[in-house]
């Protein structure tokens, strides 16, 4: 084999034979072994190796410790503070809570848009694909401090209402968990409307006009068929906004300052200010181990679902 | 037979005035500049099957989905049963419709998608299981009740999708190409089940195809559509016999056309000629005056094949045989005549054409045809 493929490579004529040359016996190395092109896969396995799997473990063994302990001794007093606490329990409680319902709000307003996005022809796809995707082309910053502007007390938002007459007092968006789960909601809709646009876009027209033509009204043709089998698109697009939004940090502190306080801002806390770096480490894990285990169950309870509904989820 | 049936099916009321279970009135459909449809008009009397035939783009489809109220008619107007749907709403109209693709509900068991239209429409749980089963029946799939589509084949899948449609006792049920994705034999033997069935329930259909042989199979009459309007809508057998314009003829079945200039028009029988032969018609007075320019048709079973010039006042050619492909029954022969056209002859395989055997390719043979048969279209 290897032979063969030095004798190709030596019928390409004059500059370019002296260029393969000395690649053909690796060429030839690389052909014998059939799993070889798994050699392709290691720049990318090495870069994950040592930017993301080392530091995780390295941070899982912090919480290990305590702070200023100069033995050292490995403890699970880190975790057993965080439970112990009320307080701290509160946080977790109410990060999953924000992250639920920033999963509610981006599901309901980006259903329509995904529904449009699939069914509508060129030139609207392309409208609704840009206003969708746009928050991803501005820095969270400059973005979170747009709504700063337009959530506070003396905004746009609160003027309008007041001279409306709908409200006597101005509405408490800003540094409110409401503001943080508008920021949040407008961050992370892509997440949602993307897959459940892909989603939608794969159920047959065909299905839509059986169902009408069958007797269904607008609502039953939704809830008997375009929901059901759009299941796989929510339940991706859900757990992307998910857990996108329970591990957020600039977002909630920029719009829920010290009212609101969640386990990215709490782990910073711990770190930058209090350098705390035991306890911190142990928040950063009970915070991907939850979000892990909700997954996972979110993961069993879906396939469930949609091995009873006979839906590919693919 | 097919007015003896019509009677018996109700197509006419005591009054003797035309039922008809679908009339459609200068019916126009464009998408912007397009036009889809023009000023087209269609009747079809209860318990016919009438067939959509045409290339693709011809806008069967477009016309189908218009009836089914998917669309709406650009102007026109559309009755079902005698009443004026034209802007009803798909879902009030009560028509079954069946597509290409099945359109079964994959997330649904056989007796639910079944039992769908029955569900929408609120009607109660055990009333509709009984219905289900009926229909279910109907198309022989009782035992695949509790499965789900894609454990089915693609016949079965039809078949689902047939009593999903008859359930409903729909006013008129619409095929858009159903069988196009079944392979040669299901797709004859699903012809066959589906015409007997709409039979037996006398329910009227529309038939969508762009397979002739499909619409010959399982038609009462066939409306040939070509660029948005219908060509000739006529039985199989006039369709093959008198096509009305050379579309038609060229669409259903073969012939071999010869063009040609009229000679003189006497009592009915036109005189044509071209460099190489002259040629009669008679039958349908055709309305062509002297000196005009004409394509004369014949179909491959008109024509019949001898060694020698048949006799001197004949329609016949002479020619050069290019090809024979042997049938069994009949053998298709390919001839340049030297008129310039290549001609197609079926030929039976009977005593009187054994000669044929004798002779290859390249052999000179004359090919005749009866003036009756002989159709003529502007060239």
């Amino acid at each position: 084999m290897g032979a063969m493929v030095a004798k190709e490579y030596a019928s390409v004529p004059g500059l370019r034979r002296r260029i393969y040359a000395p690649f053909s016996e690796v060429i030839g190395w690389i052909e014998r072994r059939p799993y070889a092109f798994l050699l392709l896969l290691l720049p990318s396995f090495l870069f994950m190796m040592f930017c993301f799997v080392l530091p995780m473990l390295l941070l899982l063994r912090e919480s290990f410790f305590v702070e200023g302990d100069a033995a050292r001794s490995f403890t699970l007093a880190q975790y057993a503070h965080f439970l112990g606490s009320a307080h701290y329990r509160g946080v977790l409680w109410n990060s999953m809570r924000l992250a639920l319902y920033v999963t509610l709000v981006a599901l309901v307003i980006g259903y329509p848009l995904a529904y449009g996005m699939a069914r509508l022809g060129g030139r609207w796809r392309a409208v609704i694909l840009v206003a969708v995707v746009s928050p991803l082309m501005v820095s969270v910053v400059i973005r979170t401090f747009g709504w700063q502007i337009l959530l506070r007390n003396s905004g746009p938002i609160n003027t309008t209402l007041l001279s409306l007459g709908l409200i006597d007092e101005p509405l408490m968006l800003l540094f409110s968990p409401a503001g943080v789960v508008i920021g949040l909601v407008h961050a992370y809709l892509p997440f949602m409307v993307l897959p459940l646009a892909a989603a939608i876009e794969r159920i047959n027209p065909a299905l839509e006009e059986a169902s009408r033509t069958l007797g269904a009204s607008a609502f039953q043709l939704f809830r008997t068929v375009i929901l059901p089998l759009s299941l796989p698109g929510i339940g991706a697009g859900a757990a992307l906004v998910f857990t996108a939004s329970i591990s957020a940090y600039v977002i909630p502190m920029l719009l829920g300052g010290e009212r609101v306080q969640v386990m990215p801002t709490l782990v910073t806390q711990q770190v930058l200010v209090l350098l705390d770096w035991s306890f911190g480490a142990a928040i950063a894990t009970i915070l991907t181990m939850v979000t892990l285990i909700i997954l996972v169950i979110y993961g069993i309870v879906a396939a469930r679902f949609f091995q009873r509904y006979r839906i590919e989820a693919k | 037979m097919t007015s003896m049936q019509a009677l018996s099916l109700g197509r006419y009321d005591v009054d003797g005035v035309a039922q008809y279970d679908i009339e459609l009135r200068n019916l126009f459909k464009s998408y912007g500049s397009v036009t889809a449809l023009e000023a087209l008009d269609l009747t079809v009397p209860r318990g016919e099957l009438l067939t959509l035939l045409g290339p693709s783009g011809c806008g069967k489809t477009t016309l189908l989905r218009l009836i089914a109220g998917l669309l709406k008619p650009s102007s026109g107007m559309v009755r079902i049963a005698g009443k004026n749907v034209t802007d009803m709403p798909a879902h009030r109209r009560n028509i079954g419709l069946v597509f290409q693709s099945y359109a079964l509900f994959p997330h649904q068991t056989v007796a639910q998608n079944v039992g769908y239209g029955l569900r929408m429409r609120g009607v109660a749980r055990n009333v509709v299981a009984q219905k289900v089963a009926e229909a279910l029946a109907l198309v022989r799939l009782e035992r695949f009740a509790e499965r789900y589509p894609s454990q089915l084949s693609g016949g079965q899948q039809q078949r689902v999708a047939l009593a999903r449609a008859l359930i409903l006792e729909p006013s008129v049920l619409l095929l858009d190409e159903p069988f196009a994705a079944l392979d040669k034999a299901l797709r004859e033997e699903m012809q066959l089940e589906v015409r007997e069935l709409q039979r037996n329930l006398g329910i009227t259909t529309i038939f969508v195809t762009h397979d002739q042989e499909e619409a010959l199979t399982i038609s009462d009459r066939i409306a040939v559509m070509n660029a948005g309007r219908i060509e000739q809508i006529a039985s199989p057998r006039t369709l093959y016999e008198e096509p009305e314009t050379e579309f038609v003829l060229k669409f259903i079945g073969q012939s071999s056309i010869f063009p040609m200039q009229v000679e003189e028009v006497t009592d009915g029988v036109t005189a044509l000629r071209n460099g190489a032969f002259t040629a009669e018609t008679s039958g349908r007075d055709h309305g062509f005056l002297a000196g005009s320019k004409v394509n004369a048709a014949v179909r491959p079973g008109k024509m019949i094949l001898s060694s020698e010039r048949p006799s001197e006042a004949c329609n016949c050619v002479e020619g050069k045989i290019v090809g024979a492909i042997y049938l069994g029954t009949i053998t298709h022969y390919h001839i340049d005549t030297s008129a310039g056209t290549r001609a197609v002859v079926h030929s039976q395989n009977t005593e009187e054409t054994a000669f044929l055997e004798r002779l290859s390719t390249g052999d000179r043979v004359w090919v005749q045809w009866s003036p009756k048969n002989t159709l003529l279209f502007p060239a």
